[in-house]
């Protein structure tokens, strides 16, 4: 994910029940982090949830971790820190929000979008597969719990290998049904790439993680770790930027995020990105080294070549 | 050194000599109360004589306000009640939009440095139609100038152009629920709840954090305290960062600070195990006029902000289900380390659900836990019904309930947030004391005004700001509600042995009230002057502070 101008940090706000599985996605990210300066700040009522092989040193309560990375509680004020953060000058590439078990994403969001130094990219929701039913009808707690998975631009369906194939796939369905604009991602032990978090980098899309799964399983079907594919089109000037983010954005494609950089008619640049419904067009000013593409990301079983390659031709300024 | 206060008449708290004539104090302690002729036996003595017209009762515990009172009033006050700073300067309530409008411009006229922001409090257009204020009734006030003014919920913050000019938020295009818009697609100058309010309100001249307590705060405070009889006050909802508590320790110990703050840690963004590895470190630190150690946690969020959790079938007007600010597995954990380590915890509920969750969760946790005399107490608990009592009886739960809410905003539970029968049922006094719970009640502060006469008055009263007795039933006697804000309180904080009652052996601390509350008629019980207090055998008079 790179900033939409140069002064914007992009957020992705990480939501989500106690034990689905959080911590161990935000460890997974900052393992696998590859470059990217990522700032988490926790939210949660717990302890600072960071592999100890990871930490290169802590002071005033900040983490520092290898790559650059950083990790900080930020108590009641999650505003405040972002505000703070976003204004200290330090050099990252993004921040994830690690928010309570009792938050509502989309409340944090808003309020992160009223922040001028930052973008909410996304709200990545992620839930224990074995539990999230029984959860949702939790007297205390099933409404929150429902209240998160309908704010999710992507939901990540963890713990997929505790529970069979079938039940997989109709919780998924469930998810759908209530959520029907998400993207749904189906894991184990929270392993997702990083691109499904934060979006990937089109200014160098070859480098980004390819992970080509070899047997396709039948499209209609969601399935445990298969694994994530990209995508990159090469484009054409677009007639109309808005229609064609709505139909690549379009649920049935399930594609979970898109990115790059694309001219409208009259030839101006822009960068278009979406995570599940979330869908962001500006102009870019400042030069891009990689014009005229498009990174997609989905999981593997899902893509669906040919519908995208027709989508791009019908939008096509001729 | 002894010395006998005689008075016209001591009300004492302590059932076996419930009304005496003198007490006797040395070291900042009582000797004994009674007649001067008992307590001469103690000893040589001086007698006393400058409350012989007044009425001495165990000096006022409030058990829910918060210190930041005191840090409000560098602010312009616009409420529409009238209200006594820290300095003892009455405040006329404002009446309309208009006089809130005049206010500020004297204000502003009369402030030395423009270049600030102009800051004020207390706004509540409930009282005004529900007509809101909008940035162009502000910049009337001044263009050139950021102001902001706070509601009295502390969750709405109104600002002129200029405010949102330098804030960053004069733009079109804002998508916030918390930030209406007008027809010209600009805010209008409203800002509601916290998140929408923290990137605005240090550009108006308020702190991120108004509930952690500052220096001048913390003694205008006092000052307040002395004013309204109060000895004791928590400080309910404090982060005590080691700065604040390092100032606290100093400010309190200062030879004439005038109350005892019993500070408690808010839960935070802690994990539970830090937050009771905080409470006892905290608790090492605690001195007389400083108690530290004990633990705030916040369950849900509060009723006219539709934002506490209550049961079926709901809110009245409709509005979705409020909020968890924990998760029961945290709660649970909580409690279940502070039961192990002997810390006290008061749990805010304002919603009925969120009181349900605590009385399931002390169920579960007592099983394996069991503490003869915890005393955790639910705060707030607005919405509890009989069944809850029995079971907060059944449990070892204390109480505080807010009866001033019921003063004023019972008009408008009655008619949006609950409807009627539960309005009635709303801080439930009657109830509480029949079903055997430990009870305290409070004002808030600064959500309403610090006052434990004018609390009692409300529990006793049951009158809303409109003038209707809500709740009729529910209604509790004067010597009960004096209790509440004395011994009732000091119970709640494990201080009972120590204050809230004029016998042997406890603190010397009294309200100096000019007439007798259980004299005149309860309609009259929160007019009753204050003379000052006497904390720790020191004398305070309200005049000279």
């Amino acid at each position: 994910m790179i900033p939409l101008s140069n002064n914007v940090l992009p957020v992705v706000v990480l939501g989500g029940y106690l034990g689905a599985g959080k911590t161990t996605l935000v460890n997974h990210l900052l393992r696998h982090a590859n470059g990217r300066r990522i700032a988490v700040l926790v939210n949660e009522f717990g302890d600072l949830p960071i592999d100890a092989d990871l930490i290169e040193g802590a002071a005033d309560g900040l983490i520092s971790i290898a790559g650059g990375c950083i990790c900080c509680s930020v108590g009641d004020d999650l505003t405040g820190a972002v505000i703070d953060l976003a204004k200290s000058g330090r050099a990252i590439d993004c921040i994830l929000i690690e928010s309570s078990g009792v938050a509502i994403p989309r409340s944090i969001a808003l309020s992160l979008g009223l922040i001028s130094q930052i973008h909410v990219d996304s709200i990545v929701v992620i839930a224990d597969a074995e539990t999230l039913r029984e959860r949702s009808q939790d007297t205390y707690m099933g409404d929150t719990i429902l209240r998160q998975l309908v704010d999710a631009d992507i939901v990540i369906l963890n713990k997929a290998d505790l529970v069979t194939e079938r039940k997989i796939n109709d919780l998924a369905e469930w998810v759908e049904e209530m959520t029907p604009q998400a993207r749904i991602v189906v894991t184990s032990q929270a392993n997702v790439a990083l691109e499904v978090v934060f979006g990937m980098n089109p200014e160098a899309p070859l480098k980004t993680q390819v992970n080509r799964s070899c047997s396709r399983a039948q499209p209609s079907q969601f399935h445990a770790d298969v694994p994530f594919e990209s995508i990159v089109l090469s484009l054409p000037r677009i007639k109309n930027l808005d229609a064609f983010a709505m139909c690549l954005a379009d649920p049935e494609l399930r594609l979970v995020r898109a990115k790059g950089f694309v001219r409208d008619g009259k030839g101006v640049l822009h960068v278009m990105q979406f995570a599940g419904r979330r869908i962001t067009i500006q102009p870019v000013t400042h030069p891009v080294a990689a014009a005229d593409h498009l990174v997609c990301i989905s999981q593997g079983w899902s893509i669906d070549r040919a519908r995208i390659s027709a989508l791009v031709a019908e939008h096509a300024e001729c | 050194m002894i010395t006998i206060f005689e008075a016209r008449k001591i009300i004492t708290m302590n059932p076996a000599r419930p009304v005496v004539t003198h007490v006797a104090v040395s070291d900042g302690r009582i000797l004994g109360a009674g007649s001067l002729k008992e307590l001469t036996g103690w000893g040589q003595h001086t007698v006393d004589t400058r409350f012989a017209d007044k009425v001495l009762m165990p000096g006022f515990v409030e058990g829910h306000c918060h210190v930041a009172e005191g840090s409000l009033w560098r602010f312009t006050y616009c409420g529409f009640f009238d209200r006594t700073d820290p300095d003892g300067n009455i405040w006329k309530g404002l009446h309309s939009i208009e006089g809130v409008i005049e206010r500020l411009i004297e204000a502003n006229a009369a402030s030395t440095d423009k270049n600030q922001p102009l800051t004020a409090w207390a706004l509540d257009p409930i009282y005004y139609n529900n007509r809101r204020v909008t940035r162009h009734d502000l910049d009337r006030v001044s263009k050139d100038r950021p102001i902001g003014i706070v509601h009295a919920s502390g969750h709405i913050l109104n600002v002129n152009t200029k405010g949102l000019e330098v804030s960053g938020f004069l733009r079109k295009g804002i998508n916030h629920p918390g930030i209406p818009l007008g027809e010209d697609g600009l805010p209008t100058g409203e800002i509601k709840g916290p998140d929408a309010m923290t990137p605005i309100a240090s550009f108006v001249g308020l702190d991120r954090n108004l509930m952690a307590a500052d220096e001048d705060g913390t003694r205008a405070f006092g000052r307040l305290c002395v004013r309204k009889g109060v000895t004791t006050a928590t400080d309910l909802a404090n982060p005590l960062p080691d700065d604040g508590v390092k100032m606290m320790l100093r400010v309190t110990g200062e030879k004439d600070y005038p109350v005892r703050i019993v500070a408690l840690r808010v839960m935070g963004g802690l994990a539970p195990k830090d937050l009771i590895a905080k409470a006892i470190e905290l608790k090492r630190k605690t001195t007389d006029r400083l108690k530290l150690g004990m633990v705030k946690i916040v369950v849900d969020g509060s009723i006219q902000g539709f934002s506490a959790r209550i049961r079926w079938p709901g809110y009245f007007n409709g509005a979705p289900q409020g909020l968890w600010y924990v998760t029961p597995e945290h709660l649970k954990e909580t409690y279940q380390l502070a039961l192990g380590q002997g810390i006290h915890i008061h749990s805010h509920t304002n919603g009925d659900e969120a009181t349900e969750l605590v009385l399931d969760t002390m169920e579960q946790v007592m099983r394996t836990h069991p503490h003869s005399d915890h005393r955790f107490t639910l705060q707030h608990c607005q919405l509890a019904d009989a069944a809850q009592f029995r079971r907060m009886r059944k449990l070892g739960l204390c109480v505080n309930l807010f009866a001033n809410h019921h003063f004023y905003w019972g008009d408008e539970h009655y008619n949006l947030t609950v409807g009627p029968e539960r309005a009635e049922r709303m801080n439930a006094c009657a109830t509480a004391l029949a079903e055997g719970v430990p009870m305290a009640i409070h004002s808030d502060a600064p959500v309403t005004p610090l006052g434990p006469l004018f609390t009692a008055w409300c529990a006793v009263n049951r009158k809303t700001a409109s003038g209707r007795i809500q709740g009729e039933h529910e209604r509790i006697g004067v010597m009960q509600a004096l209790h509440a804000v004395t011994i009732g309180a000091a119970y709640t904080l494990k201080l009972d042995h120590e204050i809230g009652s004029i016998e042997t052996g406890k603190r010397a601390d009294f309200a100096v009230l000019e007439d007798d509350p259980t004299a005149v008629s309860p309609e009259a019980l929160k007019d009753i002057a204050i003379w000052g207090t006497v904390q720790g055998g020191r004398i305070f008079d309200a005049r000279a502070v």
